[in-house]
């Protein structure tokens, strides 16, 4: 609980006192053909904040992006900022500055043409043009590139050139459709750090689009979980993976051991569920699933959370299992145990005295109610 | 930047003996063409091979004969405009079938095309039957017209091919940046397509330039195109001035073929030279 508060006010303080650059979304609604996009997608993209719409292909996350551009035009639904609707303005007109996969550079101009773009379209006197952009240049460290054209620098070079040329024009919000995408790993995690680090310096509120878990928890002050038009769950990234609200969220970030519970009665804060073996113990229930016990539900635990001990001595309320195999990953190891009917992740942080069991040994699992989570009904 | 090393070594392979299978073919085609140029230079009266006698009095008399001189000129602005008209119908054309996705798209490329697949006698006879109609038969503007709708389709496929190979994340992020329709024109498509749109002209005037059907029906007192008035004085004067005439259209080809080479590169020139023929 005390992650909830803390997140809050970290992102409270984060504000400018006024909301005026809000951008908030209400309803989307779209569909190509008979295939519905998008399903009544709503949050709002705080100014300042850095919030990711993470989803596998076909999410509508990228949809929903293109909506508040002005590339996709909603079926249903509205964007407002500062309490107007943008939603019939047409892209040129809402100020918003965007990065694209592949950077879309104009290939045909240098580096700090490219970046002056914006501001040779809004009528800014060459002079002037000249000067921001080489202080922006110099903000993505890449003003000795400024005569270059694009196809002259590397990957990452061509990304900050792109994140320049999005900022010059002191946008509303900075629109991210997977830029990082293109980079190889290791490149990818730098630029994750860099992009982070300017979006702090600026404070301009950046809505990112990825289907990379790790980015989004990386770089995320809040982050939306999408599936199949809809968003499941938008919180911290540290809530969204301590409690999730869905088996496909804790699925889809991180790992999960799902177990099918009896649910005996729950105050829609904690429950009392009975396992498969018949013994009950506490959980954490989901925010979106409410109060209200007697039917089946599903307990979300991770495998860092389960404790695995060799004997059940003093333990409350331990189950027992059965240890299927142990693999050494360096930081930690990774066991498989047969326990409630099914096979469960435990993972155990690498240490001096650690002691394993051999497969085939008994073990006994525990876990603690705040480790466990009582996930929404599916829809 | 990986294809040009690529094809080349893939040419020295098998160049040679492409070139040795090819070369008797390629010398009888050539050798009657290249046979123009020692003709021109006869001293004497009649065309012969090879001439008795040296001479410039061929192209003595090509430039004293004031008709000849206009008939170049004459040729070289229906050309020009034919390649002006072409190029912007074309390029637009391009451009707004690639954005708009609509319904009859096919169609309408099909029209754009069919100048190429038609009989240009037929093409030629229904122009002339309308431009007499509209009265704009014999004149520069009625031939430079048909010679634009000729070269239009040349136009519209290398615009095509370039701007299927556009981004159109660079039309977002330029409107996303401010752009108009008409920045996005000038600063997207416009660089996109301009090395397309130059290699179409010089396809154009080429095209243009050696048009003998159409021109021959829409051709009137005072428009009368260079190689019409080739044909004309070949049936009731073959002089060896014709020969001069000649000579001089080969340079002007070759000179445009070269340019193309300089401009584009050997094999993108004479793929686009295959395609016209």
């Amino acid at each position: 609980m005390a992650d909830h508060l803390q997140s809050k006010a970290l992102v409270a303080t984060r504000r400018s006192p006024s909301s005026e650059r809000d951008i908030v979304v209400t309803g989307l609604g779209k569909h190509y053909g008979a295939v519905q996009v998008l399903h009544d997608v709503s949050f709002t993209l705080r100014d300042g904040e850095f919030l990711t719409l993470l989803g596998p292909s076909g999410s509508g996350k990228t949809t929903s992006l293109g909506v508040i551009a002005g590339f996709v035009e909603p079926d249903q639904g509205d964007v407002q900022v500062a309490g107007k609707s943008i939603v019939s303005l047409p892209p040129r007109e809402r100020n918003l500055g965007i990065v694209f996969q592949n950077y879309a550079l104009f290939p045909h101009l240098t580096v700090s043409e490219n970046v002056e773009f914006g501001l040779r379209m809004r009528k800014v006197p060459a002079a002037q043009r000249s000067l921001r952009s080489r202080r922006m240049l110099e903000r993505v460290g890449l003003a000795e590139f400024a005569e270059r054209t694009p196809a002259q620098l590397s990957g990452g070079q061509q990304q900050r050139v792109a994140l320049a040329r999005a900022l010059i024009i002191d946008p509303t919000a900075l629109l991210l459709d997977e830029p990082l995408g293109a980079l190889d790993r290791r490149l990818r995690q730098q630029v994750e750090l860099e992009l982070k680090a300017i979006q702090r310096e600026t404070g301009v509120a950046v809505l990112h689009v990825t289907h990379d878990q790790e980015e989004a928890m990386v770089m995320s002050d809040r982050l939306a979980v999408m599936r199949a038009g809809r968003i499941e769950q938008i919180d911290t990234p540290a809530n969204v993976y301590k409690y999730p609200s869905t088996r496909f969220v804790a699925d889809f970030l991180g790992e999960a051991n799902l177990l099918d519970v009896l649910v005996e009665q729950s105050d829609g804060r904690l429950a009392r569920v009975t396992y498969a073996d018949g013994s009950c113990g506490s959980v954490h229930v989901a925010a979106t699933r409410g109060a209200g016990g007697g039917r089946q539900g599903t307990v979300c635990i991770r495998p860092e959370r389960l404790r695995l001990a060799l004997a059940s001595g003093s333990l409350h309320n331990p189950i027992e299992g059965t240890l299927i195999s142990c693999l050494h990953l360096g930081a930690s190891f990774r066991c498989t145990v047969k326990a409630l009917g099914q096979e469960l992740v435990v993972t155990l942080a690498d240490q001096a005295e650690i002691v394993l069991p051999e497969p085939g040994e008994q073990v006994w699992l525990t876990w603690g109610a705040l480790d466990a989570q009582l996930l929404a009904d599916e829809s | 930047m990986t294809l040009p090393t690529r094809t080349k070594r893939r040419r020295t392979t098998t160049g040679p003996l492409v070139l040795l299978l090819a070369l008797p073919g390629l010398l009888f085609l050539l050798l009657p063409i290249l046979a123009v140029v020692p003709m021109s230079f006869t001293a004497g009266q009649v065309v012969e091979f090879p001439p008795e006698e040296w001479g410039l009095a061929a192209y003595r008399a090509l430039f004293a004969d004031p008709r000849w001189g206009q008939a170049i000129v004459f040729s070289l602005k229906v050309s020009a405009v034919a390649v002006v008209l072409s190029v912007v119908a074309a390029g637009f054309a391009a451009i707004g079938l690639s954005r708009l996705h609509m319904r009859g798209e096919a169609l309408v490329t099909a029209v754009i095309l069919a100048p190429l697949a038609m009989p240009v006698v037929v093409l030629a006879l229904g122009t002339f039957q309308f431009f007499i109609q509209i009265q704009i038969n014999g004149t520069l503007a009625g031939i430079a017209l048909a010679h634009a709708v000729l070269g239009v389709p040349y136009v519209f496929l290398t615009v095509r091919a370039a701007l299927s190979k556009l981004d159109m994340a660079l039309v977002r992020s330029a409107m996303s940046l401010g752009a108009g329709t008409l920045d996005v024109l000038r600063w997207v498509y416009l660089p996109a397509i301009l090395p397309a749109l130059l290699s179409g002209a010089l396809l154009v005037f080429v095209v243009s330039f050696d048009e003998v059907v159409v021109s021959l029906f829409l051709s009137g007192p005072g428009a009368l195109t260079l190689p019409v008035k080739l044909l004309t004085e070949v049936q009731f004067n073959l002089s060896p001035t014709i020969m001069a005439v000649s000579a001089l259209l080969l340079a002007v080809v070759v000179f445009a073929v070269v340019l193309g080479i300089v401009m584009f590169g050997v094999r993108r020139t004479v793929y686009r030279i295959a395609i016209k023929e």
